[in-house]
């Protein structure tokens, strides 16, 4: 399998949310699900983490104790393939949330929220991201293999 | 009398006697009047006929002539000249008749045969004197009339309350709104006590007030009018009314009935507190999601990692703890929803669409019947997804109220540039008290709910520009009516 290098199975996620119970209960439901979870309880310990860690996909509370969950959306590092990020807000930020999805986030989850909302969610992020990561290593290896069948010294 | 001395007089005479005419002229001229011109007709005819011309100060009325006899020849020359002073002549015999002619209007009567010239002279003079008083007296009568009729007309058509309370706490004068208030025409309450007409109630809450403006000094103040007709606002004010003396003659009461402003301060005050309230509400809403959020993972990771461990007990609290989660979102989102300004995204569509769709949002139960006659007509302008909310509401509040079953009906019905729906069940009805408070947030008969629902329906009914409506008979059912507008020209914000 060409690009099957990151498996479902232990995809790393970083939940930030400055509610310690909210941050235990995903880390433990998103641990149940088999992925890897780290957690972070404001934007500057997300940063902090996100500078030294690689993560597949970050969920971030909109209302952080030290900057808004938008503004979070920027300071994350950029990664490859490209660090899925969901905003997870509740009702009276709804157009906040869906500014930031237009701006810098991939989607948003309102709470409270399903569990099961929340994994499919995931799950289907995850997909698409390793469909283009796959795509991605299609391309290169293909290119190669191209370039190989040109030159056949 | 100085009227008297001023000009000459000139008497009318009617006489048939020549002997008698004869005898009047001739006394005359033996009193000391200065000029009395006497001029002498024989009939009533020739009589009525000269005082046409007007320069007559008096009548001598002898009764009995060829053309009128008794009473009736004073009743027509009164009628002919009403203000005239007329002194009456009879015969002897006649005294009655003479004593009639004066209760009816004569200044006085002279009887043939006792009368001099002295008396003649000082009967007309005074006949004439008394006459021009009683004149007097008529003309000023009238006028205070006119002007205490004009008093009471300015005073009735003024929107306030108007008296005068003596010492005594009588009322001395009213105007008609008194009438209006306690049912009582301004006569009836002229000369009664305050006490009596207020009401013990009334009276206690003014009694210190009115004593205060008796003893001198001016009151303005407010109060509750307790009437059979409902409560009123008033704002008083009470000024004494001072006599020369400086002592307190009375109480002018001066009352404004400001009802109206009264309610709309309420009003204002009311939604002001909502207002308040819904901050409040959106805070503590938004504050609750992350701990529900908590515990609905929690939940979940119950339902899915340890399930196996729960006996039934423990599953049974895990599946209310899970319904209960799913109510307390549903609160925190009327919630919310109710403390947000309502901002309409206006679509088209029709009475049956509408109808249909939020049907299909709801589950109805297998004993209640829904008959949808709602009509495909007329392509009406609103909030697709807001009015559907609403309508899921009453479907909802009208299923609930049949938990035997039933029938719910809806129609619609277009009238002039408004559609009419009507949800009608064959419920349990609502009382009176019920249906009093039916639209207050926060209201509810249900155990379960938080009485935000009809709230809401209001507030996005009236969004649109429509009005709703409720009618119930207990043990019958209720019917709820909306009205919405086919097309909002201007979109109102809730």
């Amino acid at each position: 399998m060409g690009g099957g290098l990151i498996m479902n199975e232990n995809a790393k996620i970083l939940v930030i949310d400055d509610d310690e119970n909210v941050r235990k209960m995903m880390e433990l439901t998103l641990k149940a699900n088999g992925y890897v979870v780290d957690t972070a309880g404001s934007g500057k310990e997300a940063v902090e983490k996100s500078n030294i860690n690689f993560y597949n996909l970050a969920l971030i509370d909109i209302r952080l104790p030290d900057m808004e969950g938008t503004a979070l959306l920027t300071s994350l590092k950029e990664t490859t393939p490209k660090l899925v990020k969901i905003i997870v807000t509740g009702y009276p930020s709804l157009n906040n949330a869906v500014e930031a999805v237009n701006k810098d986030a991939d989607g948003y989850i309102i709470k409270p929220f399903k569990t099961e909302r929340l994994l499919t969610l995931i799950q289907q992020h995850l997909k698409k991201q390793r469909d283009e990561d796959e795509y991605g290593q299609k391309k290169v290896s293909d290119y190669i293999e191209t370039r190989i069948k040109q030159n056949p010294l | 009398l100085r009227a008297m001395n001023t000009k000459s007089l000139k008497i009318l005479l009617v006489e048939d006697n020549p002997g008698d005419a004869r005898l009047i002229r001739e006394m005359l001229p033996e009193s000391q009047h200065p000029t009395v011109e006497l001029e002498h007709v024989d009939r009533l005819s020739k009589g009525l006929e000269r005082l046409a011309a007007d320069n007559i100060d008096a009548v001598l009325l002898d009764l009995g002539l060829p053309d009128s006899q008794g009473f009736d020849t004073f009743a027509r020359m009164r009628a002919q000249a009403p203000k005239m002073p007329i002194v009456v002549l009879t015969g002897l015999d006649d005294e009655e008749l003479s004593i009639e002619a004066v209760q009816g209007g004569a200044q006085d009567y002279l009887v043939k045969g006792r009368v001099d010239g002295a008396l003649l002279a000082r009967s007309v003079r005074y006949a004439i004197e008394r006459n021009r008083l009683e004149g007097l007296v008529e003309e000023r009568s009238a006028k205070l009339a006119d002007s205490q009729h004009q008093l009471q007309l300015i005073a009735d058509s003024l929107p306030v309350v108007i008296s005068y309370v003596d010492p005594q706490l009588r009322y001395r004068f009213n105007n008609k709104t008194y009438e209006e208030w306690f049912g009582r025409s301004p006569n009836e309450i002229v000369g009664r006590h305050v006490r009596e007409i207020l009401g013990e109630q009334n009276y206690q809450r003014i009694h210190g007030r009115i004593e205060a403006a008796l003893s001198g000094e001016v009151q303005s103040f407010e109060y509750e009018l307790t009437l059979t007709s409902g409560t009123r606002y008033l704002s008083v004010t009470y000024i004494p009314d001072f006599g020369e003396q400086g002592q307190v003659k009375g109480v002018i009461v001066l009352g404004i009935d400001i009802t109206e402003r009264k309610r709309m301060e309420e009003r204002l005050l009311k939604s002001k507190r909502l207002a308040a309230i819904g901050e409040t509400a959106a805070m503590v809403g938004h504050d609750l999601r992350n701990p529900l959020q908590a515990i609905a993972g929690a939940a979940y990771l119950l339902r899915t990692q340890s399930v196996d461990k729960l006996d039934e007990t423990g599953r049974e609290s895990l599946q209310i703890i899970t319904k209960s989660i799913e109510y307390s979102d549903k609160i925190i989102n009327d919630l919310l929803e109710y403390s947000v300004e309502i901002k309409l995204q206006p679509t088209t569509t029709n009475p049956k669409a509408i109808t249909n769709t939020t049907l299909t949002l709801t589950r109805i139960p297998e004993n209640v019947r829904v008959l949808n006659q709602t009509q495909n007509e007329p392509t009406i302008e609103i909030d697709n997804h807001r009015i559907q909310r609403a309508f899921l509401n009453l479907i909802r509040n009208a299923v609930d109220s049949m938990p035997q079953g039933g029938t719910l009906t809806i129609s619609s019905t277009r009238k002039d540039g408004f559609v009419e729906f009507r949800f009608t069940d064959t419920g349990t009805g609502m009382p009176q008290e019920v249906l009093n408070k039916l639209w207050t947030p926060l209201f509810t008969t249900k155990a379960k709910g938080m009485g935000f629902g009809l709230a809401i329906t209001k507030r996005i009914i009236e969004a649109h520009g429509g009005t709703i409506t409720a009618d119930s008979t207990p043990r019958k059912g209720s019917t709820f009516t909306v009205k919405l507008p086919i097309q909002t020209s201007a979109w109102e914000v809730g």
